[in-house]
């Protein structure tokens, strides 16, 4: 078991799947990350990182019912596990933490 | 719904590669992308997309089906270190290796793109897989007489006519210095054709402006390239302004009008020529009969065969095309039979007669092929011999491992990883080196070479670097599996333990190596001396005639030739003649050197039976025979009552003495006022002088029979002998005599010995290159024993030093250690005299005329390299036997 920590691009891929909830696959997840995040991202990537998170048990998978528009192929559908809900969780609170704790003069310009 | 789908290839490859439970999601994602992409950019971005996403993937271990390439990739850096260390710690062994893989490997680049370049001539046509030039082979008398191109003009359409195969076909001749008239301005024309209307449709020359179709339908109809097409241009006219214009070819009484400007035509043509005129003007200037005529041969004929339609069984129909329209030597006096010559093969081909196309000897090609191959393995023995023999100082290496639980196919990968990585690195400085020099070696070759052609040309249906890689792969495996398996057979405990030995048949498979090395370098050697001594020969031996200091200047053929012309050319010749330093004039229809027109049906009052015989002829001034200092052996030469304008009213001929056997005549005396009679033109000649043989050509070809005849035209050569030395005055003279009597002809000249040696220019070539690749096969050769006889005694060194403590001399040592590499190149000598032998015999089979194989060359090629050996063992044995006995003993 790896550590809970998550990377920036793997926390980014995590909330996605948790927003397309049900809907969750390779392309769709493409697509999210280059609206939302305004980035672009190969398929190959996202592919990887989500077999990092499930590799770390953060996500689950299993194959649809095949489509037509797909040629044939099932899609892999992925779903936050609990581990993975917890990890985001742990993830925003500490940034919350963090910056609650950020002195009012810290970010003050004038 | 889009019917393209993602290139295949690609998905096969990646479905091996990629985990077996995630490659549908991956599969079914590329495609979505592909689809969504394809709709929105096209078809062909979509596929390059594709294969650029499927590609992304190969960056994660995670997706991959096994992941042992970690483990795999850190013992290949710990061979990379290994084989690294190993360079640094033998210098000397691993210099010798690579300067020989670096030169072989160019060398190989090298040959490769000169070779590939020759050998794809003329693909550019669309249809020229399936285009052959027809050849006509002739016998008379059971004999083969001439075998070339030229044929009758009858021959293309008639089988056009007769046979569906034939899908199309064309016809041309060739013509030869001309002029040309445009506006004001003249223009000479060196290269030309005279080609039908069919040249198009067979040739693919793309033109720039005006209609294939019509381009050479008529007569008086020429179409240019561009380059020369330019000439013609004014001030702010275009290439396409010039359709329709005129310019007057020679001093013909019409125009021609400019019909088809071409590209340039590409270096890899067979075919070449500045302008193209069309060939119902050559039937309008010499009439029907260069259309009609089964006598007259002298055009060229190509054709389409329509798809699938076999060679072989097409060529065997030939055959009755032959016997059906030439009956037998009735029509023409030859038996005619006709075959055809794949047009991807004309290049090669220089054995044709009358050959009027760009042709190199096909055979050379072969041979540097051949020669480059022998290099490649000379190096390849190298670093077998010298990996072997220092095998020993691995085995530790070897024991270690393999205590430490590495698996012998471990280890023979290893060595052969060693291998791998030194011939690649030979090749690519190798190719750094090519790069480098390829400037210098076009300058060489005059060709546009470069290494795109490896990856340009195609052979078997995959493009030629394929194979080359293949082919390097291949041999470096077959070059490492020896050693590697012969080191990684070692027992780690007997290694361990410092008992190992050297298995008995590595030292004959060492020694049969090196034999094979030198009797190739041997053979190499007495090749090129013997193509030097032939050239020798052939520059050395007597002509039977005298062509130095000649000056040869181009007849004045602008010059109407008419009743007065005879007595002008005679005023012209005394003026000439009247100069200091000129001692002689004279002119011939052809000069040394150049093949000569025949006739072939000519007979001879000695002969009973009356059959035809063919004959070259020349027709020749009566200075001529004195002039070149040819020898009379019966009769006279010709006097100046034997000429006439009209070429009707000669009535004399001579006749060299090959001519005298061919007609049958017993000596030349008795040839002396008898008749020759040319059936054709049913004319009859009275042979007034029989003159000694001499060569008319190179010495690779044989004196044949010539007539000569009393003719003068104004497109005849004109010969100008000058003193020793005077050349500069000769050529000042005779400009300034040939502008005062024929104003308006261009004056050009050459020297008759240039232009007899021209012929040998191949065979130099041959030698030339023959001789460079030789002595890299040598120093490779000799560099590898060098480095042989380094190991040996370098495992011997405290042996020399025993032996010298117990009072060995020098000499003692010498003869203990050299005798058995000598004893290698002694039997390397026995064998490759024999081959020598036999293939020297073979190349000069080629020239009528030649040195025979001489046993001196062979004999001297193998004492120079056993001396060159000698002194390579004596100087190793000599450096160590001298060293200080006590350094020896202290060594290891």
């Amino acid at each position: 078991m790896k550590g809970t920590n998550i990377g920036e691009l793997e926390e980014v891929i995590l909330l996605i799947v948790a927003n397309l909830f049900d809907n969750a696959y390779g392309i769709e997840i493409k697509k999210e990350v280059e609206e939302k995040c305004n980035r672009t991202i190969t398929i190959s990537t996202v592919h990887n990182v989500l077999q990092r998170l499930q590799e770390k048990n953060f996500l689950e998978s299993r194959y649809s019912d095949p489509t037509p528009e797909r040629g044939g192929k099932r899609k892999l559908l992925f779903r936050v596990t609990e581990a993975g809900q917890g990890a985001l969780e742990n993830s925003r609170e500490m940034r919350e933490s963090l910056w609650k704790t950020i002195p009012k003069i810290a970010f003050d310009r004038s | 719904m889009s019917q393209v789908n993602p290139p295949k290839w690609i998905q096969s490859l990646l479905k091996r590669y990629f985990r077996k439970d995630l490659w549908e999601a991956i599969e079914g994602d590329l495609y979505e992308i592909f689809l969504e992409e394809a709709a929105e950019k096209g078809d062909a971005y979509a596929r390059r997309r594709y294969i650029f996403n499927a590609l992304a993937f190969l960056r994660y271990q995670r997706l991959r089906q096994y992941s042992t390439t970690r483990n795999n990739m850190d013992l290949f850096k710990n061979y990379l270190k290994v084989t690294l260390r190993d360079i640094k710690r033998h210098k000397s062994f691993a210099a010798i290796n690579l300067f020989g893989l670096i030169t072989g490997f160019m060398v190989l680049l090298f040959v490769l793109q000169f070779v590939l370049f020759e050998t794809n001539y003329d693909r550019f046509h669309e249809k020229s897989d399936r285009t052959y030039r027809v050849i006509n082979d002739r016998y008379q008398n059971g004999k083969l007489l001439q075998h070339g191109q030229i044929t009758y003009p009858t021959v293309g359409p008639t089988l056009f006519k007769d046979y569906p195969e034939v899908e199309a076909y064309s016809r041309l001749t060739v013509g030869g210095r001309n002029y040309l008239h445009h506006d004001d301005e003249q223009f000479l024309v060196q290269d030309y054709l005279w080609a039908d209307e069919h040249f198009f449709d067979v040739f693919e020359f793309p033109m720039l402006t005006g209609e294939k179709a019509t381009a050479l339908d008529e007569s008086a109809k020429v179409v240019f390239t561009e380059s020369y097409a330019r000439r013609f241009l004014k001030e702010g006219e275009k290439i396409e302004d010039l359709i329709g214009q005129f310019v007057v070819v020679n001093d013909w009484d019409f125009p021609s009008e400019i019909t088809g400007i071409v590209q340039d035509l590409p270096v890899q043509s067979h075919l070449s020529f500045d302008m193209l005129i069309s060939y119902k003007t050559f039937i309008r200037l010499a009439g029907e009969g260069a259309d009609k005529s089964w006598e007259w041969s002298d055009f060229y004929h190509y054709v389409v065969l329509a798809d699938g339609t076999d060679q072989k069984s097409f060529e065997s129909k030939m055959v009755d095309f032959g016997n059906k329209y030439f009956k037998d030597g009735e029509v023409s006096g030859a038996t005619e039979t006709f075959h055809l010559q794949p047009l991807h093969d004309a290049h090669l081909d220089n054995t044709l007669e009358y050959e009027f196309a760009k042709v190199t000897d096909g055979s050379f090609i072969y041979l540097i092929i051949i020669i480059a191959v022998i290099i490649m393995i000379i190096v390849w023995i190298n670093y077998i011999n010298l990996t072997t023999s220092r095998s020993m100082q691995r085995a530790k290496e070897v024991g270690v491992r393999k205590s430490m639980g590495a698996f012998k196919g471990q280890l023979i990968g290893q060595f052969l990883t060693e291998s791998l990585m030194l011939n690649l690195i030979g090749l690519f400085i190798a190719i750094a080196l090519v790069l480098l020099l390829q400037p210098v070696f076009n300058a060489i070759t005059s060709l546009p070479l470069d290494l795109t052609i490896l990856v340009s040309s195609a052979l078997w249906g995959l493009p030629f670097v394929v194979w080359f890689l293949l082919g390097f792969v291949l041999s470096v495996l077959a070059i490492g599996i020896y050693p590697a398996l012969l080191i990684s057979g070692f027992k780690p405990q007997d290694v361990l333990k410092g008992k190992y030995s050297i298995v008995g048949d590595l030292v004959t498979m060492r020694k049969v190596l090196v034999i094979s090395q030198f009797a190739a370098a041997l053979i190499l050697v007495s090749g090129s001396v013997a193509v030097y001594r032939q050239i020798d020969f052939m520059r050395t031996q007597d002509l039977g005639m005298k062509i130095d200091n000649n000056l040869v200047i181009y007849g004045p053929d602008l010059t109407a030739f008419d009743s007065v012309y005879i007595s002008k050319f005679d005023r012209f010749k005394h003026e000439l003649m009247s100069r200091p330093g000129i001692e002689s004039v004279t002119s011939a229809g052809r000069m040394f050197g150049d093949k000569m027109p025949r006739s072939f049906r000519m007979r001879s009052s000695a002969d009973m039976d009356q059959v035809d015989h063919t004959s070259n002829w020349l027709p020749v001034d009566f200075d001529f025979i004195n002039q070149f200092g040819i020898e009379m052996r019966a009769g006279r030469t010709f006097n100046q009552s034997d000429y006439h304008t009209n070429g009707g009213l000669v009535r004399t001929a001579m006749v060299n003495e090959s001519a005298l056997e061919l007609f049958n005549f017993e000596n030349a005396e008795k040839a002396i006022g008898a008749t020759l009679v040319n059936v054709i033109r049913n004319r009859s000649y009275e042979i007034v002088g029989v003159v000694s043989d001499f060569h008319q050509r190179a010495l690779n070809e044989s004196i044949e029979p010539i007539i000569f005849f009393p003719f003068y035209d104004n497109s005849h050569y004109i010969s100008v002998k000058f003193l020793e030395g005077m050349e500069e005055k000769a050529i000042a003279e005779s400009q300034t005599i040939f502008e005062e009597f024929y104003p308006g002809n261009y004056f050009d000249y050459f020297f008759l010995e240039d232009h007899f040696d021209m012929q040998y220019q191949s065979d130099e070539r041959i030698g030339h290159i023959s001789a460079i690749l030789t002595v890299l096969a040598i120093i490779l050769a000799v560099l590898g024993l060098f480095g042989l006889v380094l190991i040996t005694l370098m495992k011997k060194t405290k042996e020399i030093g025993v032996r010298k403590v117990l009072g060995a001399g020098l000499m003692e040592l010498l003869y203990l250690f050299g005798k058995h590499f000598l004893g290698l190149i002694g039997i390397s000598a026995v064998i490759g005299i024999p081959v020598s032998y036999f293939l020297i015999k073979d190349f000069l089979q080629d020239y009528a005329y030649s040195t025979g194989v001489e046993i001196w060359v062979l004999m001297v090629s193998a004492t120079v390299m056993i001396v060159i050996c000698a002194l390579t063992v004596l100087f190793q044995t000599g450096r160590i036997a001298n060293n200080n006995p006590v350094e020896s003993l202290r060594y290891e």
